[in-house]
């Protein structure tokens, strides 16, 4: 097993449509020690930047719902090329079948919305302990 | 021959020629009598120092000297510029002179108008006579008089330099009044030596300094500085250093230790400034007294000395906890399985007494480094005492007579009664220790208020009402040279294998735990009092009811699932070993991250969480704290061999948290699980296990658990 990240030293995407709920979710991770943070607005943004600057990112936090390119779809075309990279889908759903779909699609981890700091860290630390393993 | 008349006129002529050459001379003389008193007025006339203005009977200008024109020039830049009454710069009449001067004059006042007003009016020779200022700090006599001829002297001396000189004098005797006063007045001892020949001498030496070396005056001024140091300290290190900045003539900075060996020591701070006057050495030592500095900071050493020695013994018990929690669990487990075979039973009946011995050993070490969760419980002092008094007497032989001096009830207190009696059974053992022959030992309590507090713990704490518990004995008492080391752990004046040297040690730890203050008066063959002080608390006395459960083994906890994490494996396996004896379903996670992805996996209720408190990468504290944010009716129980786990992890645990003091013992174990998980939930657990709950009525506290107040169910 390997050694789990410092907060300090993980660099996070955030995808998200709406720009409260961005900023807030920057605000958290910044909270939690997080100081690389990178955003988009959309799933296509997301691919844009990771194109490019792939190689930067730790793990990608992503919102179900997205104009353009919803986070399903992002996250297909993402495991497509990196099949480990931890991705954690955040919902508004709490239905079983939404979990369970969330699951299916290859989520690291999922998180219900709304969601505090700790609850957020302790989604990180799961994810990052999983993809020590 | 000559003839009458012939002679006669001869005579006539030679008179004549005479007179006449008298008189010639006596014009000459005179001539020059008037030549010479002409100068001589001259000179006197313009004479530097004065200036003087003639106004003849008509008052008009007559003439004026150098000076006189020099004052009035100093007054403005060309006064016959402005005013038209002026003659090559002197006013041209007395009336003109008068008014031009009231019209420069500072500080000009009706008296001196009136004066300057009759003098021009009057013109009579009353005379005048008034200082005037003028410009920047200018000061100027005017003497006016009239002379028998009717004309108007007016004479000008300028008094500015001598006002000057004189103001320099009382200034300067002001200051040196001050400055004198000032280093009389300062609480520093000041002395100021100066070199004669080779040695330096004093020349002057303040009233501080009289006070600080206990020297009359008359004892140092002219003795030689190296006899005052010399009367001060027989400190060889200080004096050295003393003569080293004299004899280099620098700067010294010097801590130094006063009294003789024998003495209290009184510490002073030396700054030598070696400077010159009137070009002579002269060296200046300014004494401050530093004694209270140097106590607080030998309290400072000490403390640390302690906490330094706390934090060792913390962290080495911490692994001997974990290590015996491994040794007693498993010759626990091995014993209930084994239990037919009475002689290995036996076997394994003395490794679980060894371990409960050592466990106890570092439990009186951990107590002292602050790490126990102090337990919410308020108790009468006296009372508890009396309660506890028991305890003590198979411990004391007959020759020692015990009596207790704690009739005051109210005596009300922020504390465990563990810790108290604790506190009571060390000092008494202590106590007995020093009376080998036998004697009286008293135990006390009593309020102490104002002068009763001894001063060192007064200036520690802002309560005025402390509650006095005090042990005394009247043993061999201890000597002044070790009463330094008593609370050092593992100092021991007994013999060998007699004392462990920790006894003093806890007392102190706990003392200090319980925000309390120890004293020690002690005189060697008479014996020792020892008096602990806490502040009066304003609580009620919480009652504490003792009960036990009937029996652990009844307990089943079948249905509930709990999650274990531990870093230590062979503890972890124990840990949930025992978990699963009670019939839980365990999650055994070997860290925190662990634990929190085991929870993440696991679909139903995770009902309890049992972690270690000092865990690599994330701590138990953390640990709990996320998992109370995703599972908020997760029950949570810390265990630690820190019996309070905090300081080290850098968090500490939250209130009301409930703490298992590693070695992990079964029973109770058991009995504190099935209390916080039966609260949570009665009916579950009287569905899975109805009619073999264990019902017990009164509520008790656990040993080594922070708030394991046991309810019924």
């Amino acid at each position: 097993m390997g050694q789990v990240k410092d907060f300090n030293d993980l660099k996070v995407l955030i995808v998200e449509d709406q720009h409260e709920a961005r900023a807030m979710m920057r605000n958290m991770l910044m909270e939690l020690g997080v100081n690389q943070i990178f955003d988009a607005p959309d799933g296509r943004d997301a691919l844009v930047f990771l194109d490019s600057a792939f190689d930067f990112v730790d793990m990608i936090i992503c919102d179900w719902n997205m104009p353009n390119m919803d986070g399903v779809e992002l996250l297909r075309q993402l495991r497509s090329v990196d099949p480990d990279i931890p991705f954690l889908m955040v919902t508004g759903r709490g239905d079983m079948e939404s979990v369970v779909e969330a699951k299916s699609s290859g989520v690291t981890g999922y998180i219900r919305k709304p969601f505090s700091a700790k609850g957020l860290e302790a989604k990180i630390r799961i994810m990052m302990h999983r993809m020590a393993e | 021959m000559f003839d009458e008349p012939a002679i006669l006129i001869l005579g006539l002529e030679a008179l004549f020629l005479t007179v006449v050459i008298v008189i010639a001379f006596r014009l000459w003389l005179d001539k020059r009598r008037h030549a010479v008193f002409t100068a001589l007025m001259e000179d006197v006339f313009n004479a530097p120092g004065r200036g003087i203005i003639l106004y003849d009977h008509n008052d008009n200008l007559v003439r004026a000297n150098d000076e006189a024109y020099q004052f009035i020039s100093t007054l403005s830049d060309d006064p016959s510029a402005h005013d038209i009454s002026f003659v090559s710069g002197m006013p041209s009449t007395m009336k003109g002179f008068l008014d031009y001067m009231f019209d420069h004059a500072v500080d000009v006042d009706q008296s001196l108008k009136n004066a300057l007003d009759k003098l021009s009016q009057q013109r009579s020779g009353q005379g005048f006579r008034e200082v005037i200022a003028w410009g920047d700090d200018q000061l100027c006599l005017v003497e006016a008089s009239s002379t028998s001829a009717g004309r108007q002297l007016v004479a000008l001396y300028d008094l500015s330099r001598a006002k000057s000189d004189e103001d320099k004098t009382i200034k300067l005797s002001r200051f040196s009044d001050k400055l004198v006063h000032a280093i009389e007045a300062v609480n520093s001892g000041i002395i100021i030596a100066k070199r004669v020949d080779d040695a330096y001498r004093v020349l002057f030496a303040n009233q501080a300094f009289e006070e600080y070396s206990g020297l009359p005056s008359a004892d140092t001024i002219g003795k030689p500085v190296r006899r005052i140091f010399n009367h001060l300290t027989t400190h060889e290190r200080s004096l050295k250093k003393i003569d080293e900045a004299l004899r280099s003539q620098s700067q010294g900075d010097i801590d130094l230790k006063a009294g003789q060996e024998k003495d209290k020591p009184r510490w002073f701070n030396v700054q030598l400034t070696p400077t010159e006057m009137d070009d002579e050495d002269v060296f200046i030592a300014v004494f401050t007294d530093i004694t209270d500095l140097k106590i607080r900071e030998q309290e400072l050493s000490r403390t640390q000395k302690m906490e330094a020695l706390g934090q060792l013994a913390a962290g080495v018990a911490h692994d001997f906890n974990n290590i015996l929690s491994i040794v007693g669990g498993y010759a626990r487990i091995a014993d209930s399985n084994f239990g037919e075979n009475e002689t290995l039973s036996d076997y394994l009946q003395k490794i679980q007494n060894a371990t409960d011995r050592g466990a106890s050993l570092t439990s009186q070490l951990l107590t002292f480094s602050r790490h126990k969760i102090v337990t919410e419980s308020v108790i009468d002092l006296s009372q508890t005492l009396k309660e506890q008094s028991s305890l003590l007497t198979p411990l004391l032989p007959a020759s020692i007579v015990c009596s207790f001096d704690v009739d005051t009830e109210g005596l009300v207190i922020d504390c465990a009664v563990d810790d108290i009696t604790q506190v009571m059974m060390n000092l008494a053992l202590n106590a007995r220790d020093a009376m080998p022959d036998g004697g009286a030992i008293t135990i006390g309590s009593h309020l102490c208020e104002g002068g009763d507090v001894p001063l060192h713990i007064r200036e520690k704490t802002d309560n005025d009402k402390l509650v006095c518990f005090s042990v005394k004995d009247d043993g061999c008492g201890i000597k002044p040279e070790i009463l330094e080391k008593i609370f050092d752990p593992f100092f021991t004046t007994k013999d060998q294998g007699k004392g462990t040297g920790l006894g003093l040690f806890m007392v102190y730890g706990l003392v200090k735990q319980m925000s309390g203050f120890i004293d020690v008066d002690s005189t060697p063959g008479q014996g020792t009092i020892f008096s602990v002080f806490w502040p009066l608390s304003d609580k009620q006395p919480t009652k504490v009811m003792q009960g036990s459960i009937a029996d652990v083994e009844s307990i089943n906890l079948e249905g509930y699932t709990a999650l274990v994490a531990e870093d230590e494996p062979d503890l972890l396996a124990l840990v949930s070993s025992m978990l699963e004896r009670l019939g839980m379903t365990v999650l055994a996670a070997a860290n925190g991250n662990e634990a929190l992805v085991l929870q993440d996996d696991h679909m139903g209720d995770v009902d309890l969480l049992l972690t270690d408190v000092v865990m690599p990468e994330l701590g138990g504290v953390k640990l709990a704290e996320l998992m109370q944010e995703m599972r908020p009716d997760t029950h949570i129980l810390f265990m630690s061999g820190y019996p309070a786990g905090a300081s080290e992890t850098g968090a500490s645990l939250p209130d009301g948290a409930t703490l298992i003091a590693k070695p992990i013992d079964y029973e109770n174990l058991a009995r504190i699980i099935f209390e916080k998980l039966t609260n949570k939930d009665v009916n579950k657990f009287i569905q899975t296990d109805q009619g073999r709950a264990a019902h017990w009525e009164t509520s008790e506290v656990e040993d080594g658990v922070g708030n394991g107040s046991i309810k019924s169910s």
